[in-house]
């Protein structure tokens, strides 16, 4: 685990640079904004929009390529040593996945907080009655996102080592982000509010439930920052989804290492 | 030795599959954007037929082309890039360093990893700009913008396009020096990425997927922070050809030195450290 | 050939790993070097090479220094612990591609190399499947395809059978006769006692003891 912590001065750095066209702003900006803007909220539904959703991914992936090798780590060098002291195979990765969701969470403070604080050097921000709550919703569903993926590419890496795994894992997510460029181009995705046909064809992007303000919520102090299609989408939804989705993941990562055979002592190089 | 050196590597880059895999995938884009164009415009009139170059895979009109941007920052890493993590895990280093000395190697590497980009991509662009004079009229003159080469606004669009004067001299020449940019630029981003995996914590191939990812999605960012800039920066406009967003050549061509410069300046430096593996 | 060492240091993060090192060797000798494990005889292997730079003192190959008029032996085999091959490709097409390197060899000079370490040159298995007996032999044959002038060999009879060890000191001895200097670390004595004609001893980086 300490081994990873240098990789959050990342964090800090990729989240105080996206914030750099903001700093030096006239307005007063909201904490609220900031974690939108965390939350994909640029974004817009067209093909010129895909360049800006990819920008902010950056963030995720960045999360997934440092922390795709946090349990593959151990099929490499030494795996044979490693499995052979360790009887209880499931319970370990049960154990290796749980405490890789903190780090996610962590990874996300990290962003914001010193995204927030670079912009407070050169401007002021408002710590708005809702941003708080949309820090709940953002480190929830976002940490559940990175939670899943980054394990995805564990498992897989296991099977095809990590360069294969984090080509699949990413290629599925540029071809479901590449969607919305496709979607772009029908009109009645611009409708508000969105007929219920094309908010749940939207919905069923994975991706879209990483955009905030995409997001109904009751609560009042969030109105005017979400639900800019004006679509039954809440963030419960949202974060059960992501939860089904790790748990899932779980389950078959569990079968992946307890069928692992340790034919190569390092899947990695493909040898010793 | 150094030629051998370079040579070798070329050898050992090509006998792998991550190069075919990325060479067959680039054929095949080329050829589902050819039959795309096929089947739209066939039976088209020559008054009516767009320009052939217009259709290539790296048009800013191929639709297939614009999702082939997206996995752009992933694929051009793919063919070479990786060759340095495969040879320190595999421990060949040692072997080749002990024939040729660490400076031939790094520096064989470097260029070995840029010719096999560049060909890689620029072979199938090539064939694809053959394809589409051979199937297609090489007269037309229609643009997939519907405008009229007369209008104003596809005047003004012609005059953002990268290097438009060489498109005014000779839109054919144009599309093969673009591909040719193009297979360039790739080799830059590959040796730029080989030079990143150079350092000790580039263990595991998958960090090889972030220096070139980051790279263009900052500058990206870094020119949207300095206001005044009315020229684009995203990557899309400058790698796919007759974008009409408004673009800096100036700012590519420093941009591709300053990729080269970075590397050289990567390998030399790794190339003075001593081999432990 | 002559390789002169005079008075190298060599240091890695503070800590001394080869201190005066004073050797004078010549063609158409065995050399052994014994020592505990961590003495630094894989090191003295790396500088002598090229591999590695060392801090003070001078390497001479025939009049050339090394790192200075040369980066490099320039008619060298060797074989590391631990170093490796490429582990998808096969064995033939591995040597294959390290004798591009030089252009000194042809395919037959290889087929002849691999086949002298007891190895079937058209085995179609990738090196990465082949059992660690038999990675040592084909990087042993990778040492010894080029008839280099210089041979350097790091424990070369690790993970071989006594089939496999028979054979080695065999080509050892053959190789000595066609005039090559080798130098063979090794913590088997019977190696060292059975090939060297001329051993030095070492001992926290400095050869402690010559015989």
């Amino acid at each position: 685990m300490r081994n990873y912590v240098k990789y959050f001065i990342f964090s800090a750095i990729w989240g105080s640079f996206s914030i750099v066209p903001y700093i030096n702003s006239d307005e007063i900006l909201c904490f609220s904004d900031i974690i939108n803007k965390f939350g994909f909220s640029e974004f817009y539904l067209h093909s010129t929009g895909l360049a800006v959703f990819l920008q902010w991914y950056l963030s995720i992936l960045l999360f997934q390529v440092l922390f795709g090798t946090f349990i593959y780590r151990h099929f490499c060098s030494a795996s044979v040593y490693y499995f052979s002291r360790c009887e209880r195979r499931v319970q370990w990765f049960f154990k290796e996945a749980v405490s890789l969701y903190p780090l996610a969470i962590l990874h996300l403070l990290i962003m914001v907080f010193s995204g927030t604080f670079f912009i407070c050097l050169t401007s002021s921000v408002r710590f708005d009655a809702g941003s708080f709550c949309l820090l709940g919703y953002y480190l929830a569903i976002h940490s559940l996102w990175l939670f899943l993926t980054t394990i995805l590419i564990n498992i897989v890496a296991i099977k095809i080592r990590s360069g294969g795994a984090f080509v699949i894992v990413s290629g599925i997510q540029i071809f479901l982000a590449s969607l919305y460029a496709y979607w772009g181009e029908n009109q009645k995705f611009d409708e508000i509010p969105m007929s219920n046909r094309y908010a749940n064809l939207l919905k069923s992007n994975p991706l879209s439930h990483l955009v905030l303000n995409w997001h109904s919520s009751g609560i009042k102090s969030l109105s005017g920052k979400i639900d800019i299609f004006e679509m039954e989408f809440e963030f419960v939804e949202s974060i059960s989804l992501y939860i089904i989705l790790s748990v899932l993941l779980i389950a078959i990562g569990c079968v992946v290492v307890k069928r692992q055979e340790f034919i190569v002592i390092n899947i990695e190089t493909g040898g010793t | 030795m150094f030629i051998n050196s370079i040579r070798m590597q070329v050898n050992a880059l090509v006998k792998r599959k991550n190069v075919a895999a990325v060479y067959f995938a680039m054929l095949i884009l080329v050829l589902i954007n050819y039959l795309g164009n096929v089947l739209k415009y066939r039976g088209s009139d020559l008054m009516t037929m767009v320009h052939p170059m217009k259709l290539v895979l790296l048009s800013d009109y191929s639709a297939l082309g614009f999702y082939f941007m997206q996995y752009f920052p992933f694929v051009v890493i793919i063919p070479a890039a990786f060759s340095f993590i495969s040879d320190k895990n595999s421990k060949e280093i040692t072997y080749i360093r002990s024939r040729v000395g660490a400076r031939n190697y790094y520096y064989g590497k470097l260029i070995a990893v840029f010719i096999v980009t560049f060909f890689v991509f620029t072979i199938p662009l090539l064939i694809d700009v053959a394809i589409n004079c051979i199937a297609f009229p090489m007269n037309a003159t229609g643009d997939p913008s519907n405008l009229r080469s007369y209008d104003f606004t596809y005047i003004e669009g012609v005059w953002k396009y990268l290097f438009s004067d060489l498109y005014v001299f000779n839109s054919y020449l144009y599309t093969i020096v673009m591909t040719l940019l193009f297979g360039g630029i790739s080799g830059f981003l590959a040796t730029f990425c080989l030079a990143m995996t150079m350092f000790s914590f580039m263990k595991y191939k998958i960090i090889a997927f972030l220096p070139v990812y980051a790279l263009l999605y900052v500058l990206q960012i870094a020119v949207k922070s300095v206001g005044h800039i009315r020229f684009t920066s995203n990557y899309f406009e400058y790698l796919r050809f007759y974008s009409a967003y408004p673009k800096s050549e100036a700012a590519y061509i420093f941009t591709a030195i300053i990729l080269l410069l970075t590397s050289v300046f990567l390998v030399e430096f790794n190339s003075r450290k001593d081999t432990l593996e | 050939m002559k390789l002169k060492a005079d008075s190298v240091f060599k240091s890695i993060k503070g800590k001394s790993i080869l201190s005066d090192i004073n050797l004078d060797l010549k063609s158409g000798t065995v050399y052994g070097i014994v020592g505990r494990n961590g003495s630094g005889k894989t090191m003295l292997f790396r500088a002598l090479s090229g591999l590695m730079k060392i801090d003070s003192g001078e390497i001479n190959c025939d009049g050339n220094v090394l790192g200075k008029d040369i980066s490099i032996l320039p008619s060298l085999g060797i074989v590391l612990e631990n170093a490796g091959l490429y582990p998808e490709f096969t064995g033939l097409m591995n040597l294959s591609l390290l004798a591009k390197l030089n252009n000194r060899i042809e395919k037959d000079d290889i087929v002849c190399a691999i086949k002298r370490l007891g190895l079937d040159p058209s085995d179609k298995r990738p090196y990465g499947k082949y059992s660690l007996g038999m990675k040592q032999r084909i990087v042993l044959a990778q040492a010894i395809m080029e008839k280099p002038e210089v041979i350097m060999l790091d424990e070369p009879t690790n993970a071989l059978d006594e089939n496999g060890i028979k054979d080695i000191r065999e080509i050892i001895l053959q190789e000595k006769k066609r005039g090559a200097l080798i130098l063979i670390a090794s913590h088997n004595k019977e190696d060292i006692s059975m090939l060297a004609d001329e051993v030095f001893y070492m001992s926290e980086g400095r050869i402690s003891e010559r015989q």
